[in-house]
């Protein structure tokens, strides 16, 4: 009997550890807001975030873009020529990139690129007793290291959302005028026309909320760290694995809120 | 004064430190000494602050150790970790002003720098390596670097974690007169984790012995030679 109920039992153990732990990250979240105000008395760790997770991400973010929107055009010509509507390229290219691609790219780079580093980094100063030691010199990690890293997550990943975006679109653009023989003004004309500020709205909102998802799993994971070479590693893959999922879960509920019945 | 009544902490089923209680009287070294993995670190972490006991609770000049206690009890506090825990990404003269600049003082960058190679040399170091990364410098040096840090500010309270290990005989002594001077000379209360008798010899007033999770020994240095452990006597032999 209790051999039969097994498998359940370990699947509501793992709910409720899932539950625990979005519970514990929206707590930190919360107390890394809370100490915004007082992280400005730390420009320079300020200044490191921002460089860390918004200038630094560029290339990464700006590729990913390019080929995306280069490949979607194709794909949506390729698939619009079987029911002769190869025409809608540039309007399903606009909305697919600002909807939904261009951000989704964007949040699976972060979570790649800056999820991983942010959390390597702070798992070894939490093994390597730096985080105690700051402890000691009278300055509170969460906001010395904490708070300045989710507010440049907050406020530089839609700015690279809406960078990508631009890419994305330009990407589809080389591809659909130099390839598919879409007449250039025309192209962009038809894609600006059909976007609607919501769409940019949203965009720049799911930008946000990535930015904040992938930045506050980092340092969460990075901080609780449990000891040794082995804590590190295991806090870098348990946070980007966690980011990377709830970014795309994130997606479809802000996709859902603005465009859902 | 510094005193732990009856601290007990364990990770998991492993039984760390069993019912300790000691009293430290202001102005005093005491040595901490017992094998490896005692609870050495764990039972100077738990004074700090960073790890919270199962049981017992932390009185510094009578009072229990609120969180507004402990932040002023900080703020006097200096330590050197174990691992030396320098912050990789600032320079060893930002690492060692570090409490002057980010503290309440906040202490411009100029006199900051100055106090910091002032501090520098206190420990052995030359001005030369302030510009330097801790990732540049030996582990020993690291270790003085980390002491520069724990003395700058002249601290009241001040923990050393296995201070002379890793570094060649001739530092070490000096880092232990260094020690000794802080003491007498800033009245400072000093805990210090160490294996090394001359060092105890040389820092300490008290000693206590941990082993089993217990406070297996203590007492003051005068008295070791008329102690009757056999634990004690084998450390004294060494
Ligand atoms: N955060 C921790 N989690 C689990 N075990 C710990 C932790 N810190 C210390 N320990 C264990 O407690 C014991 C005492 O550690 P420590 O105080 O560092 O020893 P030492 O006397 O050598 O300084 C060791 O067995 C160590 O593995
Ligand atoms: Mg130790």
């Amino acid at each position: 009997m209790t051999r039969a109920l097994l498998p359940l039992t370990l699947l509501g153990r793992a709910a409720l550890g899932m539950l625990r732990r979005i519970g514990s990250v929206t707590l930190f979240f919360l107390n890394a807001v809370i100490r915004f105000p007082a992280t400005l008395r730390y420009p320079r760790e300020l200044a490191r975030a921002f460089l860390q997770i918004g200038w630094l991400s560029l290339p990464v973010v700006g590729l990913t873009a390019v080929f995306t929107g280069a490949a979607l055009a194709l794909q949506i010509y390729a698939g619009g020529s079987r029911i002769s509507a190869e025409a809608v390229v540039p309007q399903i290219v606009a909305i697919g990139i600002v909807r939904e691609l261009g951000p989704v790219m964007v949040g699976l780079m972060i979570a790649a690129r800056v999820t991983s580093s942010i959390a390597a980094e702070l798992a070894t100063m939490k093994v390597s007793e730096q985080v105690d030691a700051l402890t000691t010199l009278s300055t509170d990690p969460m906001t010395y290291l904490t708070a300045p890293r989710v507010l440049a997550g907050l406020v530089t990943v839609p700015i690279l959302v809406g960078l990508g975006d631009i890419l994305g679109l330009f990407g589809g653009f080389v591809v659909a005028t130099q390839g598919l023989g879409f007449n250039g003004p025309s192209y962009v004309t038809t894609s600006w026309n059909f976007l609607d500020p919501v769409d940019i709205v949203l965009s720049l909102t799911k930008g946000a909320v990535f930015g904040g998802i992938a930045v506050t799993l980092a340092c969460h994971a990075g901080l609780n760290a449990g000891r040794g070479a082995q804590g590190v590693g295991l806090a870098t893959k348990s946070a980007v694995q966690a980011a990377a999922i709830l970014v795309l879960a994130a997606n479809v509920a802000l996709t859902g809120l603005f465009f859902g019945q | 004064m510094i005193e732990l009544q009856h601290i007990s902490k364990s990770f998991g089923t492993k039984e760390v430190l069993d019912d300790i209680s000691l009293a430290l009287d202001s102005g005093t070294s005491l040595a901490i000494l017992g094998r490896s993995g005692t609870g050495k670190s764990v039972l100077t972490r738990i004074i700090l602050g960073l790890i919270t006991p199962d049981a017992g609770r932390i009185l510094i000049d009578g009072q229990p150790m609120t969180r507004r206690v402990r932040r002023a009890f900080l703020e006097q506090t200096g330590v050197l970790f174990q691992a030396s825990a320098l912050f990789d990404s600032l320079t060893v003269w930002e690492n060692v002003a570090f409490r002057l600049r980010n503290g309440r003082a906040r202490v411009g960058r100029t006199e900051a720098r100055e106090r910091a190679e002032v501090a520098l040399g206190r420990v052995g170091l030359e001005p030369r390596v302030a510009d330097l990364f801790p990732s540049d410098l030996s582990g020993g040096m690291q270790k003085r670097v980390g002491l520069a840090r724990a003395i700058i500010g002249t601290p009241k309270y001040l923990f050393f974690d296995e201070p002379n290990s890793g570094l060649d005989p001739v530092t070490s002594t000096d880092i232990d007169a260094l020690i000794r001077e802080l003491v007498t000379d800033l009245g400072a209360t000093a805990i210090t984790i160490t294996h090394d008798m001359a060092s105890i010899r040389t820092i300490a007033d008290e000693v206590l012995l941990l082993d089993a999770a217990r406070a297996r020994w203590h007492g003051r240095v005068s008295d070791l030679a008329s102690a009757d452990d056999p634990l004690l006597a084998r450390f004294l032999a060494r």
